[in-house]
């Protein structure tokens, strides 16, 4: 059975902000090795390379929008539906890979410590003290991100009962929790780094638990940014009720971020294992 | 012109370079008892090799022969599998790993096993030199005594716990071993990971910052030789290597005896 | 301008003609300059070979310093690995597997071109090396090596390299995967997909699982550099064995990448060329995803020596042994393809053949270094270079070079010069055989690896491998002068010179069209379906026999 017109994204097109973007991602690089290397021209670079690679990021993203929320045409839409949940789904499973090697660092190393030192609870010790880094702020912190997996579940959900004013106010709900996040982390690094002394430097669980936190905190707000760039084009142009793969794929991605919160807590914050 | 035919390929291939013509043989000479046995599973593993390669050679060559085709548009035999084939062919090599797997576990444990009493050769590498410290080793050393370390494998191996004593003998750059006398190598690095190698041993171990490992020996040829670092360790990696001297066992006791400083008595036990 | 127009054509972007191959997002485009890049970096981790063999042709050469050595070895490996293999495959994935499947481009065209320009940004970076100060510590990077010299900015330019190339290999896996598994023609199941589909989906799913513990290790070993974190440094809590561990996790399932697709090709152009369907169909796609899932569990078989705990060393060496099954199981079902077929010795073929012979070499020297005492001595030398050189170059390469020879008339409609590919093959084959076959005793002998110098009983074999490298190396000219004038002459050839039944090969065109196909096809035949059956077979021959 053959198909009757060329249904395919971008036949024979061309684009350029791959292009851009990797170009912006290289000077970036060069930059970041520059500044490495004390070398005063690395911070022009990195703000050339970096815009250069948000401006193209933004436009393929907004692209990206607007062919999902119904300015698509024949030209543009895949013949083929949830490529979009496929591919996060994937994503997510390469993620898991990513995240999961920094907690083989976590364990390996507080295991090294407890062979070398032969006390279980060194590895989190700063100034002789075991560190207490669960308390207010990741409390908090979690409560956010939690609440935001369930307003953006239901924003979902409104948006698919053609509740379009319900979506925009539950997203905006949800971002407004996901920044909160953010600063909260933000605060508490500037807390534990000045109030307490626990550094990256400080220790190799210090190493570990920056790292980790730091990862997560910035694909949390690469969350945002995503979540946001789709509330506001709503304001532009409704989002389809039936087909809203953006949306879609942003929300799972929020529902993992969440997801290794939830580990964070339980295996770096609460040390349940 | 006739398409060369790529079986002629391996006779040129063979005569330039499958055997091992400009040296005595394929693989160290072993000094050691545990050498003898790495050389003979060698020896049976390269058979098996060589004897698996004639097979698939000999299939491929008698392929190439039997069933090329004569002129264009021919078509072979619809064949699209054989069960009873793939169980041979998935057995039989399982039950050869197998074997394998089962005599190099034999000699896995060996190594995991060494003698409680034995003489002990710490090599410490750097860059780009080896420093070779002497010590006693015995079970019954008192871990309290205060000349008596213990010494840990970071990495948690219990096998490395071994209680030592000094000999107060150290030498750099080179070593001197007893031949029938059992000999543990303790190998740790003051900054970068080094190994090393002395391939008359048929073992290495790698020298690592913060952490103890380990291998024993029993040599039971004399002669000299020369240790190798096997792990690139920067610039001169190439050129780190230390001379080892394996002496009878009277001549060894008159070399420790003569190193200034040195204290022989853990030995008399 | 109308659809038909722009599908047969392709001209539909508002952007200048200069740009069209810098923003195309077509993957037969895309995929021709991964590998035209590939190619051309293959020439220059080439150099870096021959330089390394020449100080190594005997041994009182003084033709470069330690530093400069080092950082030749390191990176000869970076860049045929990253640069060389990886790209090439992830080329002729591009151009090919679309093709294959009935689709008309890949599930992501934008997201395809990100990833083709992220690879040449990361090369680009790892180029300023040469420039800026090779990497040191080899492309294993084994820390604390990679992280004393603070100093050593070609360590940074390689790291931050390697991410971008790791984020463009992520983003190609997810690609192929999404692609196979939901954009396949109507009736094409996933048992009707050709072998090298197979391989595709296999090594998607290796790289998206293997390239996140590249990224971690390197960001740990970069923050250690230059931010003060400790997760290797012995001094403050940190471990070197733990570097190889997340290495090791990256670096096993890697090499997997980097055979999966040679294992692939070879399923596609022995069955075209014994005209006969390949045997074990299920078999050889189930044996590549378990290759696949094992190859994660192997990874300690690289640190046998490193001081890890022993104990833990005998699980790895069994699944290495284990793993050899399959791959086994692979060879003896290629031979079986061939046994009872109508054997063409096209170029293709040839060096499917010659892949058959040194793969083998490669895979038994691995056998041997799989158990843990023999590993204790011929880990880390010459032996291990030899052994990854016959999979590599006698597995991989072959493999590529069967995929040039093979899929060149319908990327181009030109078919190679088949004497000057004979010849290639002839003196490649020789070449790399001399060159890489007497590193295996030298390694059993005494001699480490990554050295710039050796004793004098290893000379003689040191210098047989010089020679054998300069063979292999001068006869891939052979290709670029067919290349050359194969391109100058355009003579057409046939659509499907070689009869195959993939449908790259009867329903597209040679070149394909911007669209690659007029219409879909519905596929209701199984793949490989070459050959009479017996009975018919049998009568044929007869009647030849008859007819004298």
């Amino acid at each position: 059975m053959a198909d009757s017109k060329p249904h395919y994204t971008h036949l024979g097109h061309s684009n350029p902000w791959p292009f851009v973007a990797s170009l912006g991602l290289m000077i970036g690089v060069f930059g970041l090795l520059f500044t490495m290397y004390k070398n005063p021209v690395g911070w022009m670079f990195v703000t050339i390379g970096g815009g250069l690679f948000l401006i193209a990021v933004f436009t393929w993203l907004t692209t990206m929008v607007r062919e999902d929320i119904g300015e698509a045409t024949e030209h543009t839409v895949p013949e083929f539906p949830s490529i979009g949940k496929w591919m996060v789904g994937f994503l997510i499973l390469s993620e898991v890979f990513l995240f999961g090697a920094l907690f083989a660092t976590y364990f390996y190393l507080r295991n090294h410590d407890q062979v070398y030192t032969q006390s279980l609870l060194h590895y989190y010790e700063v100034n002789g003290e075991v560190f207490q880094i669960w308390g207010l702020v990741p409390i908090l912190n979690t409560i956010f991100l939690v609440s935001s997996s369930v307003t953006v579940h239901f924003a979902e959900e409104a948006l698919r009962h053609g509740k379009a004013k319900v979506f925009q106010i539950l997203m905006a709900i949800t971002v407004v929790l996901g920044a909160l996040f953010v600063g909260g982390q933000a605060f508490e690094y500037w807390n534990f780094s000045v109030n307490e002394h626990f550094t990256p430097q400080t220790s190799t669980f210090g190493g570990t638990f920056y790292t980790l936190t730091t990862l997560h905190g910035m694909h949390v707000f690469a969350g945002v940014i995503v979540l946001t760039s789709l509330l506001v084009g709503s304001f532009f142009k409704s989002l389809s009720p039936k087909r809203h793969v953006a949306l879609t794929v942003a929300s799972v991605y929020w529902h993992f971020v969440d997801v290794i919160w939830i580990i964070l807590v339980c295996v770096i914050y609460l040390r349940l294992i | 012109m006739k398409p060369f035919n790529p079986k002629w390929a391996l006779p040129i291939l063979f005569v330039l370079a499958a055997f091992p013509v400009f040296s005595d043989s394929f693989i160290a000479q072993p000094i050691t008892e545990y050498g003898v046995k790495i050389v003979g599973l060698s020896y049976i593993m390269m058979a098996l090799c060589i004897l698996f390669f004639l097979l698939v050679v000999g299939v491929i060559g008698y392929s190439l022969w039997k069933f090329r085709a004569k002129g264009p548009n021919e078509e072979g035999v619809a064949i699209h599998g054989h069960t009873g084939l793939e169980i041979v062919w998935t057995v039989i090599p399982a039950l050869i790993m197998l074997a394998l797997g089962l005599a190099s576990t034999v000699l896995v444990f060996d190594q995991l096993n060494p003698p409680k009493k034995t003489l002990i050769v710490k090599v410490t590498g750097y860059q780009f030199g080896w420093d070779f410290e002497y010590y006693q080793a015995d079970a019954s050393l008192s871990s309290g005594a205060s000349d008596v370390q213990t010494v840990r494998n970071i990495c948690g191996n219990p096998a490395v716990m071994v209680k030592i004593k000094s000999l107060h003998v150290k030498s750099i750059d080179e070593f001197t071993i007893p031949k029938d006398t059992d000999i543990r190598f303790l190998t740790s690095s003051k900054d970068v990971v080094h190994s090393f190698w002395v391939p008359e041993f048929l073992i290495k171990r790698d020298m690592v910052p913060g952490l103890v490992a380990d291998f024993w020996v029993h040599p039971n040829q004399t002669g000299d030789f020369v240790a190798k670092c096997a792990a690139l360790c920067g610039a001169s990696h190439g050129l780190m290597v230390a001379k080892v001297h394996v002496v009878d066992r009277q001549q060894f006791q008159t070399w420790l005896a003569a190193q200034p400083g040195a204290d022989l008595s853990p030995l008399a036990n | 301008m109308s659809e038909t127009h722009t599908a047969t054509h392709g001209h539909n972007s508002p952007y200048p003609a200069w740009t069209e191959w810098l923003f195309t997002t077509d993957a037969k485009k895309i995929g021709m300059v991964y590998m035209i890049m590939a190619f051309i970096y293959f020439f220059v981790g080439g150099i870096c070979a021959g330089a390394i063999r020449i100080q190594l042709a005997t041994p009182t050469m003084n033709f470069v310093d330690g530093v400069t050595y080092n950082g030749l070895v390191s990176m000869h490996g970076t860049v045929m690995i990253f640069l060389w293999v990886m790209p090439f495959i992830a080329g002729i994935i591009n151009f090919v597997m679309p093709l294959q499947i009935g689709a008309r481009d890949m599930a992501f065209p934008r997201l395809n071109a990100m990833g083709l320009w992220l690879f040449n940004a990361g090369a680009l970076v790892l180029m300023a090396t040469f420039l800026l100060g090779m990497p040191q510590a080899g492309w294993t990077s084994y820390a604390p090596l990679s992280t004393l010299d603070k100093k050593e900015i070609g360590m940074d330019l390689w790291i931050l390299g390697i991410q971008l190339l790791g984020v463009s290999s992520i983003m190609s896996g997810l690609n192929f995967i999404v692609t196979i598994l939901r954009l396949r023609a109507p009736g094409m199941t996933i048992f009707r997909m050709p072998l090298f589909v197979w391989s595709s989906l296999v090594v998607g799913w290796l790289m998206i699982l293997a390239m996140p513990a590249i990224a971690v290790t390197l960001l740990e070993v970069l923050l250690e550099r230059h931010f003060g974190f400790t997760f290797f440094g012995p001094a403050h809590g940190g471990d070197p064995i733990l570097y190889q561990h997340l290495f090791w996790f990256f670096g096993h399932p890697e090499v997997y990448i980097l055979i999966m697709p040679a294992f692939g090709i070879i399923s596609e152009v022995i069955p075209v060329f014994s005209r006969k369907p390949i045997f074990g169909y299920k078999l050889m796609a189930w044996s590549m995803i378990l290759i696949a899932f094992l190859s994660f569990l192997l990874w300690a078989h690289h640190m046998f020596a490193s001081g890890m705990d022993p104990r833990l060393t005998l699980p790895f060496m069994i699944l290495t042994m284990i793993i050899g099954v399959p791959t086994g199981v692979k060879m003896f079902n290629w031979m079986a393809t061939m046994w009872k077929g109508k054997l063409y010795l096209d170029t293709p073929m040839i060096f499917a053949l010659g892949f058959l012979i040194t793969f083998a070499i490669g895979g038994f020297g691995g056998i041997i270094l799989a158990s843990i005492p023999i590993d204790l001595h011929i880990t880390n030398t010459y032996f291990v270079v030899g052994h990854m050189h016959y999979v590599l170059f006698g597995g991989s390469v072959m493999a590529i070079f069967a995929a040039v020879y093979f899929w060149f008339p319908k990327m181009t409609g030109y078919k190679l010069n088949e004497k000057l590919g004979i010849w290639h093959f002839v003196f490649t084959f020789i070449g790399s055989n001399v060159t890489f076959l007497p590193m295996h005793w030298l390694g059993m002998l005494g001699m480490p690896r990554r050295v710039l110098t050796y004793a004098a009983i290893y000379a003689s074999d040191n210098l047989m491998a010089t020679i054998g490298g300069f063979i292999m190396g001068l006869a891939q000219l052979i290709l670029v002068w067919n290349w050359w004038i194969t391109l100058k002459k355009k003579e057409r050839c046939e659509e499907n010179p070689w009869r195959s039944k993939g449908l790259e090969w009867t329903h597209a065109s040679s070149p394909p069209r911007p669209d690659n196909f007029e219409e879909i096809p519905t596929v209701d035949w199984e793949p490989y379906d070459y050959g009479l059956p017996a009975p018919a077979q049998a009568a044929k021959v007869k009647e030849a026999k008859a007819h004298g």
